[in-house]
């Protein structure tokens, strides 16, 4: 029943205006339930956008009312802008190393969380602490965690003489990334775990006994009936997971300040620069647009990818 | 399935617990246990990995009884050596905390207002995103796939660039502290409640969060309330929004955790201190060159300690309610 | 998403393009900013009753003794005193004047006072100035008073100020057997050499990456050298001297505390307090701080002023400053509340009279007594007639410098030489000039 009840696509048919309007006016309450979340949505973020949108054709310092309109110059600057590259390229490092391991630790400690163990509750609260953790104090708590110094991790680290010089965790060109990624797994398996726990439940029991009665072992029902069955789930997780991490802001600015020498600026972190450090708006806006063009395609891909591997 | 025949009936959910998930069902077969040796071998896994995952918080709570001097000493405390209630009483603005300067005390109203805001913004959000999720999972209308789209879209714009213009908005709303009927000459909703408020009572991640679940709803189910002659509006009051019961419990939490944690907006918009809310007050604390850490611990074990509570006792129903049905538009 | 569909999308929203009509109007402010104050004799308090709001990061309870002593004075102006945290104080106020909503006055950072006034944003106080019995430019120590105009006039009253100087620790000092404090570049060097002890994690010198640009400033002034040409319009600091200052900066890398580099002298003096770093360059704010947050280490560390280069004493100098915006309704009162706050008696006040401060008046005459009162300043006052405000009145300056500290950034991290560092900035710097 999970995946049985998809929406149906309605608009498939080409139909007539008329009609639409008829149709229009039969579900007019469908537009009266809309109405206040829609106007809510259009005057708060819907607008933000557009007025973002005209930015990005436009010079605007913020501090002086005048907005030159500069055409696609902004489009044009961003393209040959390295110090973008750079980011998109950070962005996509980061990416690539927090969301793979968050949702594989997140499936790992679900599988083990659905048996029937004691403390299951207790557990699964540990596990989900971090996303209830506020962002700022987490940030402050792991920038201590990682000094090279007087921080827990370099403290246990010798100890147990894994190491012999301390880390520099955050202050290396090539731990900081790897840092702020473990601290993202850190903060993330929690709410991986519990949207799988739920795509867990939501297997019938009937397959993993029939599965049994044909002499299946527990590594060939975890791989031919739990990982397919949860595909709807990876894929949600892959595609809320990429659009939230494509905009990792608060751990870099409290965390390393982009730093060192720019290989954690990520895209997010040179936008908020741009309109605010440099007062270039207008460019800030048009970098915004660019993220979310690669985001968007980013998106569709995973969504065409996986309707092809379901077909 | 009952057939509901009068439409008061509809409104008592006289319907057995359809559910949409066959959990419920399977429950019992789930009482299997597992041999020793496997689950040894799950708590070997599991108690470690919780314990890195709890450490900081542990620490966190830990440091917030610790004094100043002794927060970041070397080699660390995990047990404050002297303890004190100094960071709490600080960050609540009663008592009189030593060892902390005479500026930098918090106030219990910040609290207060956070809790209001918060609140208010999961209320309302819950109401206006069911709605609009109820008519995109259950409606055929024209329009409606393309309008999802520009919701879920929206999701994919930082909210860097959004900031002064819903800056600008706000400011131009009409009629309040003192703007005209066109939004000019006064404030608007800039420094109040509503512009804490409102700007949050809609989100593309919550919409999308319930409308997936409400696909899993039987379509049959409401067209028999239909039948019965029930408006739309009480369909979707009582039968759909009782059987997203845990989905709505699921999306509050993110909600509340999301209004409670919110730092930027407030910033921007509140000058008054008497709007202020924890996370605002909280980061006044880190004053230039000066933060007083036990105090900003205090304040972050305080704001989160509402959440575990509340996740620890719905952690069942939690997860059930992110029982998602694919995420196939 | 096919065209249609997006057609269709715009559509749904179409009525909120009627709104950005209303907002793109507002936020405009007048281009009354020069004509404020005009007139003769003291200004006049207000007749009716106004409010005046001032913003800044340090609303104590000294300011809150001030706020309270004008409105005594001053019964028909009530001052608001608005809170916002230091990091994000800029945000704040840039998103307030572009929708028109700034407080009547702020503290700001001297370093953004020529560059809001170039953007329209400050009210130019040189009527009021003239006006005046209480703010006397002429009293303004130079390093204080450069940044603070722009085209000619004054934009902003120096409020407090600080030098940066040289903070040693004593106890490290006198176990590595050197007597004095470095007065030459070769002294410093070979101080740092002396006082790096890896195995002791001991470092002779602190250095930051974030940073980077800041503290080599006082370098390239003692090197003789300049960020920009006279006119502005062209780089400077690639010039022979800057790169002798560069090298000789990034060649200090190797006697820094490594864990730090990456971090800022805010943070960074953990490093001093734990005997890391033996050396520290930082403002006189860095005194306070380590009396108030490292109490331990009192009287193991002593100030002193920078060495000497070939063009002599040279330092940077920061602060704050009083503007009033043009969003202001209220030019005279607003010009009432920062005259009363600038006056000597009050700056003294907010700066070395405080308890904890150490910050130092940007008033000449102020200094003797600021000495006098706190000893443990004197390092940092005799460094004031040293002083070079290391702002350039350029609204793109700020993009640059980003650039300069990107670049000597990798040069601490060895992925280039530190003449390439500034080519490479100097580069990047031309363009944006040009752009």
């Amino acid at each position: 029943m999970a995946t049985a009840t998809l929406p149906r696509r309605i608009n498939s048919r080409k139909r007539g205006v008329r009609y639409k309007f008829r149709q229009m006016g039969r579900e007019w309450n469908a537009y009266l339930f809309l109405a206040p979340g829609l106007i809510l949505f259009s005057v708060f973020t819907v607008f933000a956008l557009i007025y973002a949108f005209y930015l990005t054709f436009h010079e605007w310092n913020i501090l002086q009312p005048a907005k030159p309109f500069v055409g696609l110059q902004n489009y044009r600057d961003m393209i040959h802008d390295q110090q973008f590259k750079q980011s998109v390229i950070n962005t996509a490092y980061f990416t690539g190393g927090s969301i793979p391991l968050t949702m594989a630790i997140g499936l790992g400690v679900a599988l083990l969380l659905n048996q029937p163990l004691r403390f299951r509750g207790l557990f699964r609260t540990m596990y989900f602490l971090p996303v209830v953790t506020p962002f700022v104090a987490s940030a402050i708590l792991w920038k201590w965690l990682y000094n090279g110094d007087y921080g827990l991790f370099n403290f246990y680290l010798l100890k147990v003489h894994l190491i012999q010089q301390p880390l520099l965790f955050l202050s290396s060109k090539n731990l900081a990334m790897p840092s702020v990624i473990l601290m993202a797994i850190w903060g993330g398996v929690g709410f991986s775990m519990v949207v799988y726990l739920a795509g867990l439940q939501s297997i019938p029991e009937e397959l993993y006994e029939a599965a049994k009665i044909d002499g299946a072992n527990a590594f060939s029902r975890l791989r031919y009936i739990t990982i397919p069955m949860l595909a709807p789930t990876t894929l949600f997780l892959l595609v809320i997971g990429i659009i939230g991490s494509f905009q990792i802001f608060t751990q870099i600015f409290v965390m390393t300040g982009g730093g060192p020498v720019g290989r954690t600026t990520t895209v997010v972190y040179y936008i908020y620069q741009s309109a605010f450090t440099y007062y270039e708006m207008g460019y800030a806006s048009t970098l915004a647009y660019g993220l979310f063009v690669l985001l968007f395609a980013v998106t569709l891909l995973q969504l065409q990818l996986y309707r092809r591997a379901d077909a | 399935m009952t057939t509901t025949h009068d439409a008061s009936e509809v409104e008592v959910p006289a319907v057995p617990p359809i559910t949409p998930q066959p959990r419920r069902l399977s429950k019992p077969k789930r009482r299997r246990r597992l041999p020793t040796w496997g689950r040894v071998a799950c708590y070997v896994i599991l108690v470690p990995g919780a314990l890195l995952f709890v450490a900081p918080f542990a620490w966190l709570v830990s440091a917030s009884f610790q004094q100043m001097g002794d927060i970041f000493s070397y080699p660390p405390h995990w047990i404050p050596p002297n303890p004190t209630l100094d960071g709490y009483k600080g960050f609540l603005g009663i008592g009189h905390p030593t060892g902390l300067n005479a500026d930098a005390t918090g106030d219990w109203h910040w609290f207060a207002n956070s809790a209001f805001v918060a609140t208010t913004v999961t209320v309302l959000q819950l109401f206006f995103n069911s709605l609009s999720a109820y008519v995109f999972a259950k409606r055929k209308f024209p329009g409606r796939d393309a309008i999802f789209m520009v919701f879920l879209a929206t999701m994919m714009i930082p909210g860097q660039v959004t900031l002064v213009p819903n800056y600008l908005v706000l400011k131009h709303i009409p009629l309040f502290n003192g703007n005209d009927i066109f939004g000019n000459g006064g404030h608007g909703w800039l420094d109040s409640y509503w512009g804490l408020i409102m700007p949050g009572t809609v989100s593309a991640f919550g919409i999308f969060l319930l409308r997936q679940y409400m696909l899993s709803i039987p379509d049959d189910l409401l067209d028999a309330a239909r039948i019965d002659g029930a408006s739309e509006f009480r369909i979707f009051w009582s039968v759909v929004l009782p059987l997203c019961t845990p989905a709505l419990a699921a999306t509050a939490i993110f909600t509340f955790q999301g209004a409670w944690e919110d730092f930027l907006w407030p910033l921007i918009i509140i000058n008054d201190p008497g709007h202020y809310t924890a996370p605002l007050g909280l980061a006044l604390f880190v004053v230039k060159h000066n933060t007083s850490w036990n105090l900003l611990f205090a304040g972050s074990v305080i704001s989160t300690l509402p959440m575990v509570v509340v996740f620890m006792i719905f952690q069942r129903r939690f997860v059930q309610g992110i029982a998602l049905t694919g995420v196939k538009g | 998403m096919k065209s249609p569909k997006l057609r269709r999308a715009l559509l749904a929203i179409g009525p909120v393009l009627g709104l950005l009509a209303v907002a793109s109007c507002g936020g405009g402010s007048s281009s009354t900013n020069t004509d404020a104050g005009k007139g003769s004799g003291t200004v006049a308090a207000p007749k009716k009753p106004v409010t005046i709001t001032f913003q800044s990061w340090v609303n104590n309870d000294q300011m809150k003794k001030f706020a309270a002593d004008f409105h005594k004075k001053n019964p028909t102006i009530t001052i608001k005193l608005e809170n916002v945290n230091a990091d994000s104080a800029g945000t704040k106020l840039t998103t307030q004047i572009a929708a028109g909503e700034a407080p009547d006055t702020a503290y700001l950072d001297l370093g953004d006072v020529a560059d809001f006034a170039s953007r329209q944003a400050l009210v130019n106080l040189d009527n009021y100035i003239g006006r005046s019995t209480v703010v006397k430019p002429a009293d303004f120590i130079p390093a204080f008073k450069t940044p603070v105009t722009y085209n000619n006039s004054i934009w902003g009253l120096p409020f407090d100020g600080e030098t940066t100087g040289l903070f040693y620790r004593t106890d490290l000092f006198k176990a590595a057997g050197i007597k004095s404090p470095p007065k030459t570049w070769s002294e410093f060097y070979n101080d740092a050499k002396k006082l790096t002890i890896p195995s002791k994690k001991q470092y002779g010198f602190a250095l930051f990456a974030n940073e980077a640009y800041y503290y080599w400033y006082p370098w390239l002034y003692q090197a003789g050298g300049d960020l920009l040409s006279k006119d502005g319009k062209s780089i400077a600091f690639d010039s022979p001297a800057a790169q002798k200052a560069a090298e000789f900066y990034v060649s200090l890398v190797k006697f820094a505390p490594p864990d730090y580099l990456n971090s800022d002298s805010y943070t960074g003096g953990a490093a001093f307090a734990n005997g890391q770093s033996a050396m520290y360059m930082a403002g006189s704010w860095f005194a306070s701080y380590m009396d108030s947050s490292f109490p331990k280490i009192k009287g193991k560390w002593a100030t002193a002023p920078l060495p000497s280069g070939t063009a002599g004493c040279k330092t940077t100098t920061a602060g704050d400053a009083l503007v009033i915006t043009s969003n202001t309704k209220n030019a005279d009162a607003a010009w009432k509340w920062i005259e009363y706050l600038d006056s000597p008696k009050n700056v003294g006040l907010w700066t070395y009279g405080s308890k904890d401060g150490s910050e130092l008046p940007p008033l000449q005459s102020l200094l003797g007594d600021a000495v006098k009162t706190k000893p443990v300043l004197k390092g940092f006052v005799d460094l004031m007639k040293c002083g070079v405000s290391g702002t350039v009145s350029n609204p793109k300056f700020p993009k640059i410098q980003e650039a300069l500290n990107t670049e000597l950034g990798k040069a601490f991290y060895g992925d280039e030489t530190a003449k390439q560092a500034l080519a490479n900035a100097a580069q990047q710097g031309q363009q944006i000039l040009a752009h």
